[in-house]
């Protein structure tokens, strides 16, 4: 049964953003901290809204954001 | 009889049985990715620190109160007027000061005033299931418990009306700050599920 994965890449592009730390991220993606970690540590998955929060934040598309994966088992 | 014995019975067999079925069933943790570098830990969110201070004054409410039981009986806290003040004051204190920090926090981030997101939002909705499990235990602990101790008497003091619908509030709102603080833990341990 295939798995889908959801893979991110917010860590390299908050570097790549003047080093934008987690809490900048945070505070113009409207969540907290905590969730920004969360995210980055592929531990939860966001709603559409956030995700598209954070893309415009970075002002790139979602796709540069967020990957999904479909892995076989 | 007292119904301590059974209520003491019935809700360490729940455990014991609800930590080994856990235990069984806990799937595996998720590995962090190695090009991370070091993981620091997850600082607590406001909604967090707030259900472990709520938690926090559930506790010392009812160990006040199964301090007072035990040393006085129920029967006599509830027939006298000084000690079934004391009583009420600190169940319905308890309380309001619970509702003050935790439910006043989602209260003021309804206007803006504090941060719940969305992942604060996803864990709150899974926590009246620890609830409902709590309040259900409760219930079936008092209702053997007092069958039994009362058994064979004239019946149940009306009294222990009062001590149930108590300790069913007291119960739920700390399975609230239980579920709140599972469902963080759950999420940093096994990730979104």
């Amino acid at each position: 049964m295939a798995k889908a994965e959801i893979r991110n890449q917010i860590r390299r592009l908050r570097f790549d953003h003047n080093e934008m730390t987690q809490q900048e991220l945070a505070d113009r993606a409207g969540c907290t901290r905590q969730t920004i970690i969360l995210l980055e540590r592929r531990r939860y998955v966001p709603s559409l809204a956030l995700a598209f929060e954070i893309a415009r934040t970075f002002s790139v598309p979602i796709e540069e954001v967020f990957q999904y994966d479909e892995n076989q088992d | 009889m007292t119904p301590w014995p059974f209520i003491a019975v019935i809700l360490g067999i729940t455990f014991i049985a609800m930590l080994v079925i856990g235990l069984r069933f806990l799937p595996k943790p998720v590995a962090d990715d190695h090009d991370m570098g070091p993981i620091e830990k997850t600082p607590m969110t406001p909604l967090q620190k707030r259900a472990w201070i709520g938690l926090g004054v559930g506790l010392i409410v009812c160990i006040a109160l199964i301090y007072l039981f035990t040393t006085y009986g129920i029967m006599t806290v509830m027939e006298t007027d000084r000690l079934r003040h004391i009583y009420t004051g600190f169940w319905i204190g308890g309380l309001l000061l619970y509702v003050f920090i935790v439910v006043g926090h989602l209260a003021k981030a309804e206007f803006g005033k504090s941060i719940v997101d969305e992942r604060d939002r996803r864990i709150l909705s899974r926590a009246p299931v620890v609830q409902r499990i709590a309040v259900l235990l409760a219930v079936v602990a008092w209702s053997v418990a007092l069958t039994e101790s009362f058994r064979g008497t004239d019946g149940i003091p009306t009294d222990y009306m009062y001590v149930i619908v108590a300790s069913a509030f007291i119960v739920d709102l700390m399975a609230f700050s239980v579920g709140i603080l599972l469902g963080y833990w759950w999420m940093e341990r096994y990730g979104q599920g």
